[in-house]
Protein backbone atom coordinates (compact mmCIF):
# COMPACT_ATOMS: atom_id res chain seq x y z
CA UNK A 1 0.00 0.00 0.00
CA UNK A 2 1.48 3.40 -1.07
CA UNK A 3 0.60 6.36 0.71
CA UNK A 4 1.90 10.06 0.69
CA UNK A 5 5.33 11.30 0.16
CA UNK A 6 6.53 13.17 3.02
CA UNK A 7 8.78 16.46 2.72
CA UNK A 8 11.79 16.23 4.87
CA UNK A 9 14.50 19.01 5.92
CA UNK A 10 17.50 18.84 3.21
CA UNK A 11 20.68 20.70 3.43
CA UNK A 12 21.14 24.38 3.82
CA UNK A 13 21.80 24.84 0.12
CA UNK A 14 19.15 22.59 -1.16
CA UNK A 15 16.30 23.31 0.87
CA UNK A 16 13.15 20.63 1.93
CA UNK A 17 13.35 18.15 -0.37
CA UNK A 18 9.93 15.28 -1.46
CA UNK A 19 10.81 11.98 -0.69
CA UNK A 20 8.52 9.78 -2.77
CA UNK A 21 6.06 7.51 -1.20
CA UNK A 22 6.57 3.94 0.24
CA UNK A 23 5.19 0.80 -0.26
CA UNK A 24 4.88 -1.87 2.03
CA UNK A 25 7.17 -4.00 0.78
CA UNK A 26 9.88 -1.82 0.52
CA UNK A 27 9.01 -1.10 4.50
CA UNK A 28 9.04 -4.39 5.37
CA UNK A 29 12.21 -4.43 3.62
CA UNK A 30 13.66 -1.89 5.90
CA UNK A 31 12.63 -2.87 9.13
CA UNK A 32 14.93 -3.93 10.46
CA UNK A 33 17.11 -0.71 10.23
CA UNK A 34 14.20 1.48 11.36
CA UNK A 35 13.20 -0.83 14.29
CA UNK A 36 16.45 -0.68 15.91
CA UNK A 37 17.23 2.92 14.58
CA UNK A 38 20.17 2.58 12.65
CA UNK A 39 18.37 3.76 9.45
CA UNK A 40 19.13 7.41 8.54
CA UNK A 41 17.42 10.14 9.33
CA UNK A 42 15.73 10.80 5.88
CA UNK A 43 14.36 7.57 5.64
CA UNK A 44 13.00 7.35 9.10
CA UNK A 45 11.02 10.08 8.28
CA UNK A 46 9.69 8.39 5.06
CA UNK A 47 9.03 5.01 6.79
CA UNK A 48 7.41 6.99 9.80
CA UNK A 49 4.93 8.80 7.30
CA UNK A 50 4.24 5.18 5.82
CA UNK A 51 3.23 4.01 8.97
CA UNK A 52 0.69 7.13 10.15
CA UNK A 53 -1.36 6.55 6.62
CA UNK A 54 -0.68 2.43 6.99
CA UNK A 55 -3.26 0.29 9.19
CA UNK A 56 -1.21 -3.06 7.99
CA UNK A 57 2.08 -2.06 8.57
CA UNK A 58 1.35 -0.52 11.91
CA UNK A 59 0.05 -4.40 12.93
CA UNK A 60 3.01 -6.07 11.40
CA UNK A 61 5.78 -3.07 13.67
CA UNK A 62 3.05 -4.46 16.53
CA UNK A 63 3.28 -7.59 16.23
CA UNK A 64 6.85 -7.97 16.12
CA UNK A 65 7.29 -5.75 18.95
CA UNK A 66 4.98 -7.61 20.90
CA UNK A 67 6.22 -11.04 20.06
CA UNK A 68 10.22 -10.07 21.13
CA UNK A 69 8.78 -8.69 24.37
CA UNK A 70 7.03 -11.79 25.16
CA UNK A 71 10.26 -13.46 23.82
CA UNK A 72 12.56 -11.43 26.27
CA UNK A 73 9.83 -12.48 28.98
CA UNK A 74 10.06 -15.89 28.72
CA UNK A 75 11.44 -17.45 31.96
CA UNK A 76 15.36 -17.78 31.32
CA UNK A 77 16.51 -21.77 31.56
CA UNK A 78 17.94 -22.81 35.20
CA UNK A 79 21.28 -24.04 35.55
CA UNK A 80 21.71 -28.03 36.70
CA UNK A 81 22.76 -27.98 40.09
CA UNK A 82 25.81 -29.94 38.81
CA UNK A 83 26.72 -27.83 36.82
CA UNK A 84 28.91 -26.24 38.81
CA UNK A 85 31.01 -29.07 40.31
CA UNK A 86 30.88 -30.83 36.99
CA UNK A 87 32.40 -27.60 35.18
CA UNK A 88 35.08 -27.55 38.34
CA UNK A 89 35.92 -31.28 38.00
CA UNK A 90 36.46 -31.21 34.23
CA UNK A 91 38.93 -27.24 34.13
CA UNK A 92 40.81 -29.72 36.89
CA UNK A 93 41.42 -31.95 34.63
CA UNK A 94 42.38 -29.51 32.20
CA UNK A 95 44.93 -28.33 34.27
CA UNK A 96 46.36 -32.14 34.78
CA UNK A 97 46.59 -32.75 31.38
CA UNK A 98 48.48 -29.35 30.90
CA UNK A 99 50.46 -29.94 33.22
CA UNK A 100 51.01 -33.81 32.28
CA UNK A 101 52.00 -32.40 28.74
CA UNK A 102 54.08 -29.76 29.36
CA UNK A 103 56.12 -32.21 31.03
CA UNK A 104 56.12 -34.65 28.47
CA UNK A 105 57.16 -31.90 25.84
CA UNK A 106 60.37 -30.78 28.02
CA UNK A 107 61.73 -34.06 27.26
CA UNK A 108 63.33 -34.81 30.71
CA UNK A 109 61.76 -38.24 30.75
CA UNK A 110 63.44 -39.38 28.10
CA UNK A 111 66.92 -38.06 28.63
CA UNK A 112 66.56 -39.35 32.36
CA UNK A 113 65.70 -42.96 30.85
CA UNK A 114 69.00 -42.53 29.07
CA UNK A 115 70.93 -41.21 31.45
CA UNK A 116 69.89 -44.14 33.89
CA UNK A 117 70.95 -46.38 31.26
CA UNK A 118 74.31 -45.20 30.31
CA UNK A 119 75.03 -44.91 34.26
CA UNK A 120 74.13 -48.72 34.41
CA UNK A 121 75.77 -50.01 31.88
CA UNK A 122 78.57 -48.16 32.88
CA UNK A 123 78.78 -49.62 36.63
CA UNK A 124 78.15 -53.41 34.97
CA UNK A 125 80.77 -53.05 32.36
CA UNK A 126 83.34 -51.21 35.01
CA UNK A 127 85.09 -54.61 35.91
CA UNK A 128 85.84 -55.69 32.90
CA UNK A 129 86.76 -52.18 31.59
CA UNK A 130 89.26 -51.54 34.91
CA UNK A 131 90.79 -55.09 33.90
CA UNK A 132 89.75 -56.66 37.62
CA UNK A 133 87.53 -58.91 36.66
CA UNK A 134 87.16 -60.96 40.10
CA UNK A 135 88.32 -64.60 39.39
CA UNK A 136 86.54 -67.76 40.97
CA UNK A 137 88.63 -70.20 41.70
CA UNK A 138 87.90 -74.32 41.85
CA UNK A 139 89.13 -77.15 43.38
CA UNK A 140 90.77 -79.74 40.42
CA UNK A 141 89.42 -82.35 39.11
CA UNK A 142 91.65 -85.44 39.18
CA UNK A 143 91.02 -88.50 36.97
CA UNK A 144 92.94 -91.85 37.57
CA UNK A 145 91.93 -93.32 34.24
CA UNK A 146 90.22 -93.22 31.39
CA UNK A 147 87.10 -93.33 30.43
CA UNK A 148 86.06 -97.08 29.21
CA UNK A 149 83.64 -97.84 26.36
CA UNK A 150 83.06 -100.92 24.44
CA UNK A 151 83.92 -100.88 20.43
CA UNK A 152 80.82 -100.10 18.15
CA UNK A 153 80.03 -103.03 16.20
CA UNK A 154 78.26 -103.30 13.13
CA UNK A 155 74.65 -103.26 13.39
CA UNK A 156 74.27 -102.61 16.70
CA UNK A 157 74.06 -99.06 16.88
CA UNK A 158 72.01 -96.95 19.37
CA UNK A 159 70.35 -93.91 17.99
CA UNK A 160 72.36 -91.29 19.56
CA UNK A 161 69.18 -89.87 21.88
CA UNK A 162 69.65 -92.89 23.92
CA UNK A 163 73.21 -92.97 24.17
CA UNK A 164 72.70 -90.72 28.13
CA UNK A 165 75.60 -90.61 30.11
CA UNK A 166 73.70 -93.13 32.48
CA UNK A 167 74.01 -96.06 29.48
CA UNK A 168 77.37 -95.65 29.40
CA UNK A 169 77.38 -98.09 32.34
CA UNK A 170 75.40 -100.63 30.36
CA UNK A 171 78.26 -100.54 27.85
CA UNK A 172 80.29 -100.88 30.19
CA UNK A 173 78.94 -104.47 31.54
CA UNK A 174 78.58 -105.83 27.97
CA UNK A 175 74.58 -105.12 27.83
CA UNK A 176 74.75 -104.57 23.95
CA UNK A 177 77.19 -107.51 23.13
CA UNK A 178 74.13 -110.00 24.25
CA UNK A 179 72.74 -110.67 20.70
CA UNK A 180 70.10 -112.95 21.59
CA UNK A 181 68.68 -110.53 24.34
CA UNK A 182 68.61 -107.98 21.61
CA UNK A 183 67.02 -110.35 18.94
CA UNK A 184 64.15 -112.11 20.87
CA UNK A 185 63.13 -108.08 22.41
CA UNK A 186 62.99 -107.08 18.49
CA UNK A 187 59.97 -106.47 16.91
CA UNK A 188 62.09 -108.76 13.92
CA UNK A 189 62.21 -111.89 16.41
CA UNK A 190 58.48 -111.40 17.23
CA UNK A 191 57.32 -112.12 13.62
CA UNK A 192 59.40 -114.72 12.99
CA UNK A 193 58.25 -116.91 15.98
CA UNK A 194 54.67 -116.38 14.67
CA UNK A 195 55.42 -117.82 11.50
CA UNK A 196 57.30 -120.56 12.68
CA UNK A 197 53.89 -121.70 14.44
CA UNK A 198 51.85 -122.08 11.41
CA UNK A 199 50.03 -118.91 11.93
CA UNK A 200 51.39 -116.94 9.24
CA UNK A 201 47.99 -115.27 7.57
CA UNK A 202 47.68 -112.95 5.10
CA UNK A 203 47.15 -109.22 6.34
CA UNK A 204 43.57 -108.42 7.54
CA UNK A 205 42.37 -111.89 8.27
CA UNK A 206 43.89 -112.59 11.75
CA UNK A 207 41.04 -111.81 13.82
CA UNK B 1 54.07 -23.35 31.40
CA UNK B 2 51.08 -21.91 32.35
CA UNK B 3 49.92 -20.99 35.87
CA UNK B 4 47.32 -22.90 37.50
CA UNK B 5 43.82 -21.63 37.50
CA UNK B 6 41.06 -23.12 39.24
CA UNK B 7 37.48 -22.16 39.84
CA UNK B 8 36.70 -21.09 42.93
CA UNK B 9 32.83 -19.77 43.38
CA UNK B 10 32.31 -20.63 46.98
CA UNK B 11 29.55 -19.28 48.06
CA UNK B 12 30.28 -15.65 50.05
CA UNK B 13 29.01 -16.74 53.35
CA UNK B 14 31.65 -19.63 53.69
CA UNK B 15 34.73 -17.40 52.47
CA UNK B 16 36.48 -15.36 55.48
CA UNK B 17 35.93 -11.91 54.87
CA UNK B 18 39.09 -11.13 52.91
CA UNK B 19 38.07 -13.57 49.81
CA UNK B 20 34.65 -12.05 49.95
CA UNK B 21 35.82 -8.66 49.32
CA UNK B 22 38.25 -9.86 46.71
CA UNK B 23 35.19 -11.22 44.91
CA UNK B 24 33.24 -8.01 45.77
CA UNK B 25 36.20 -6.10 43.43
CA UNK B 26 36.43 -8.73 41.06
CA UNK B 27 32.91 -7.97 40.54
CA UNK B 28 33.42 -4.65 40.03
CA UNK B 29 36.30 -4.87 37.21
CA UNK B 30 35.63 -5.48 33.75
CA UNK B 31 35.51 -8.71 31.88
CA UNK B 32 39.44 -8.05 30.36
CA UNK B 33 40.76 -7.22 33.72
CA UNK B 34 39.29 -10.14 35.17
CA UNK B 35 40.44 -12.05 32.15
CA UNK B 36 44.01 -10.82 33.25
CA UNK B 37 43.31 -11.45 36.69
CA UNK B 38 43.06 -15.07 35.58
CA UNK B 39 45.79 -14.86 33.49
CA UNK B 40 47.78 -13.43 36.48
CA UNK B 41 46.98 -16.50 38.37
CA UNK B 42 43.85 -15.35 40.60
CA UNK B 43 42.18 -18.40 41.38
CA UNK B 44 38.68 -17.06 41.69
CA UNK B 45 39.06 -14.72 38.25
CA UNK B 46 37.53 -17.53 36.44
CA UNK B 47 35.00 -18.46 38.43
CA UNK B 48 33.81 -14.57 38.51
CA UNK B 49 33.65 -15.34 34.26
CA UNK B 50 31.51 -18.37 34.85
CA UNK B 51 28.83 -16.19 36.92
CA UNK B 52 28.59 -13.79 34.51
CA UNK B 53 28.05 -15.86 31.62
CA UNK B 54 26.88 -19.22 32.36
CA UNK B 55 23.18 -18.17 32.41
CA UNK B 56 23.34 -15.84 29.97
CA UNK B 57 25.24 -18.39 27.65
CA UNK B 58 22.48 -20.90 28.31
CA UNK B 59 19.69 -18.85 27.95
CA UNK B 60 21.67 -18.19 23.97
CA UNK B 61 22.48 -22.13 23.47
CA UNK B 62 18.48 -23.50 24.77
CA UNK B 63 17.10 -20.92 22.25
CA UNK B 64 19.57 -21.88 19.79
CA UNK B 65 19.62 -25.63 19.73
CA UNK B 66 16.16 -25.94 21.62
CA UNK B 67 17.29 -28.45 24.10
CA UNK B 68 18.27 -27.58 27.79
CA UNK B 69 20.21 -30.48 28.90
CA UNK B 70 22.51 -30.92 25.79
CA UNK B 71 22.23 -26.65 26.09
CA UNK B 72 24.22 -27.29 29.61
CA UNK B 73 26.79 -29.70 28.22
CA UNK B 74 27.92 -26.81 25.33
CA UNK B 75 27.73 -24.36 27.83
CA UNK B 76 30.58 -26.46 29.83
CA UNK B 77 32.32 -27.22 27.02
CA UNK B 78 32.40 -23.45 26.28
CA UNK B 79 33.59 -22.88 29.80
CA UNK B 80 36.55 -25.57 29.26
CA UNK B 81 37.46 -24.30 25.72
CA UNK B 82 37.68 -20.89 26.98
CA UNK B 83 40.04 -21.87 30.09
CA UNK B 84 42.00 -23.55 27.70
CA UNK B 85 42.67 -21.14 25.50
CA UNK B 86 42.53 -18.22 27.41
CA UNK B 87 46.08 -16.81 27.19
CA UNK B 88 45.27 -16.94 23.33
CA UNK B 89 42.61 -13.95 23.68
CA UNK B 90 43.46 -10.96 22.08
CA UNK B 91 42.44 -8.42 25.10
CA UNK B 92 41.97 -5.58 22.67
CA UNK B 93 38.62 -7.23 21.69
CA UNK B 94 35.29 -7.54 23.63
CA UNK B 95 35.86 -11.09 26.10
CA UNK B 96 31.79 -11.25 25.37
CA UNK B 97 31.71 -11.63 21.51
CA UNK B 98 34.87 -14.26 21.82
CA UNK B 99 32.80 -16.20 24.29
CA UNK B 100 29.75 -15.80 22.69
CA UNK B 101 31.42 -16.96 19.66
CA UNK B 102 32.37 -19.91 20.65
CA UNK B 103 28.73 -20.68 22.12
CA UNK B 104 27.57 -20.31 18.52
CA UNK B 105 29.72 -22.32 16.55
CA UNK B 106 29.22 -25.18 19.73
CA UNK B 107 25.71 -24.35 18.65
CA UNK B 108 25.77 -24.82 15.06
CA UNK B 109 28.05 -27.85 15.23
CA UNK B 110 25.18 -29.34 17.80
CA UNK B 111 22.48 -28.26 14.64
CA UNK B 112 25.16 -30.01 11.91
CA UNK B 113 25.17 -33.02 13.92
CA UNK B 114 21.77 -33.54 14.83
CA UNK B 115 20.68 -33.19 11.59
CA UNK B 116 22.59 -36.13 10.57
CA UNK B 117 21.69 -38.30 13.61
CA UNK B 118 17.94 -38.67 13.92
CA UNK B 119 17.98 -40.63 17.42
CA UNK B 120 17.97 -37.05 19.01
CA UNK B 121 14.40 -35.44 17.58
CA UNK B 122 13.45 -37.47 21.01
CA UNK B 123 15.02 -34.99 23.35
CA UNK B 124 12.97 -31.88 21.66
CA UNK B 125 10.28 -34.36 22.22
CA UNK B 126 11.27 -34.47 25.79
CA UNK B 127 11.60 -30.79 26.20
CA UNK B 128 7.89 -30.24 25.14
CA UNK B 129 6.75 -33.05 27.89
CA UNK B 130 8.57 -31.05 30.18
CA UNK B 131 6.78 -27.93 29.20
CA UNK B 132 3.44 -29.44 29.34
CA UNK B 133 3.74 -30.99 32.57
CA UNK B 134 5.15 -28.55 34.72
CA UNK B 135 2.80 -27.62 37.49
CA UNK B 136 0.79 -24.09 37.02
CA UNK B 137 2.42 -21.03 38.75
CA UNK B 138 0.53 -18.33 39.87
CA UNK B 139 2.20 -15.44 39.10
CA UNK B 140 0.18 -12.84 39.53
CA UNK B 141 -3.47 -12.99 41.67
CA UNK B 142 -4.71 -10.38 39.85
CA UNK B 143 -4.86 -12.82 36.50
CA UNK B 144 -7.66 -14.59 35.76
CA UNK B 145 -6.59 -18.34 34.97
CA UNK B 146 -7.88 -17.41 31.56
CA UNK B 147 -5.79 -14.80 30.89
CA UNK B 148 -2.61 -17.27 32.80
CA UNK B 149 -3.24 -19.77 30.32
CA UNK B 150 -2.99 -17.17 27.15
CA UNK B 151 0.04 -15.90 28.51
CA UNK B 152 1.39 -19.24 28.61
CA UNK B 153 0.14 -20.42 25.81
CA UNK B 154 1.53 -16.84 24.00
CA UNK B 155 4.96 -17.65 25.35
CA UNK B 156 4.79 -21.77 23.97
CA UNK B 157 3.79 -20.18 20.59
CA UNK B 158 6.38 -17.74 20.87
CA UNK B 159 9.11 -20.36 21.91
CA UNK B 160 7.76 -22.45 19.24
CA UNK B 161 8.05 -19.57 16.79
CA UNK B 162 11.83 -19.25 17.37
CA UNK B 163 12.42 -22.64 17.36
CA UNK B 164 10.96 -23.07 13.57
CA UNK B 165 13.33 -20.30 12.09
CA UNK B 166 16.11 -21.39 9.76
CA UNK B 167 19.40 -22.12 11.83
CA UNK B 168 21.35 -19.23 10.60
CA UNK B 169 18.65 -16.87 11.08
CA UNK B 170 17.59 -18.16 14.32
CA UNK B 171 21.12 -17.61 15.91
CA UNK B 172 20.68 -13.63 14.57
CA UNK B 173 16.95 -12.98 15.93
CA UNK B 174 18.59 -14.59 19.28
CA UNK B 175 21.48 -12.67 19.74
CA UNK B 176 19.65 -9.27 18.77
CA UNK B 177 16.20 -9.91 20.17
CA UNK B 178 17.30 -11.74 23.66
CA UNK B 179 21.14 -11.30 24.51
CA UNK B 180 21.00 -7.55 22.87
CA UNK B 181 23.89 -7.60 20.65
CA UNK B 182 24.29 -4.95 18.26
CA UNK B 183 24.72 -5.42 14.17
CA UNK B 184 28.51 -5.55 14.82
CA UNK B 185 28.60 -7.93 17.38
CA UNK B 186 26.59 -10.24 15.68
CA UNK B 187 28.75 -9.62 12.89
CA UNK B 188 31.77 -11.14 14.61
CA UNK B 189 30.29 -13.62 16.57
CA UNK B 190 28.67 -15.62 13.43
CA UNK B 191 31.03 -14.71 11.28
CA UNK B 192 28.88 -12.63 8.50
CA UNK B 193 29.45 -9.18 7.17
CA UNK B 194 26.59 -6.72 8.31
CA UNK B 195 24.73 -6.55 5.36
CA UNK B 196 24.32 -10.40 5.87
CA UNK B 197 22.95 -9.82 9.38
CA UNK B 198 20.53 -6.98 8.67
CA UNK B 199 19.13 -8.75 5.65
CA UNK B 200 18.83 -12.48 8.00
CA UNK B 201 17.54 -10.33 10.89
CA UNK B 202 15.22 -8.75 8.89
CA UNK B 203 13.94 -12.21 6.97
CA UNK B 204 14.08 -13.62 11.04
CA UNK B 205 11.83 -10.94 12.43
CA UNK B 206 9.58 -11.29 8.87
CA UNK B 207 9.27 -15.24 9.87
CA UNK B 208 8.27 -14.76 13.53
CA UNK B 209 5.26 -11.89 12.59
CA UNK B 210 4.30 -14.45 10.35
CA UNK B 211 3.94 -17.47 12.42
CA UNK B 212 2.77 -15.51 15.72
CA UNK B 213 0.62 -13.03 14.05
CA UNK B 214 -2.55 -15.18 14.38
CA UNK B 215 -2.46 -15.33 18.12
CA UNK B 216 -1.88 -11.53 18.68
CA UNK B 217 -4.79 -9.43 18.98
Amino acid sequence: MAVRGVWVRGTPLAGPQYQAPMNCSDFVARFTEYLDGSAARVELEVMDAHLDGCPSCRRYKAVVEHGASLLRSLPPPELREDFEPRLRHRIYHVEDLRKLSDHASSGTPALSVLGMALVLTAVAWSPALRGDAPVIELDPIVVDRAPTRAPARAGVRPASGYLRPASLTDLDRGLWDNTTILYEYSPLYQRYRRGKGGSQVALGSDR
Amino acid sequence: MARARTIDRAPARVGTGDAREHRVRLGELTDSEVVQASLDGDTRAFGELVGRYDQRLLNFVYRTIGDRERGQDLVQETFVRVYRHLHRFDQSKKFSTWIYTIASNLAKNELRNRSRNPLVLFQTLKKNWDADHRPLEWEDTQYKPDDLFRKRHLRQKVEEAVSQLPEHHRIVFVLREMEGKTYEEIADITGCNLGTVKSRLNRARNNFANIIAPMID
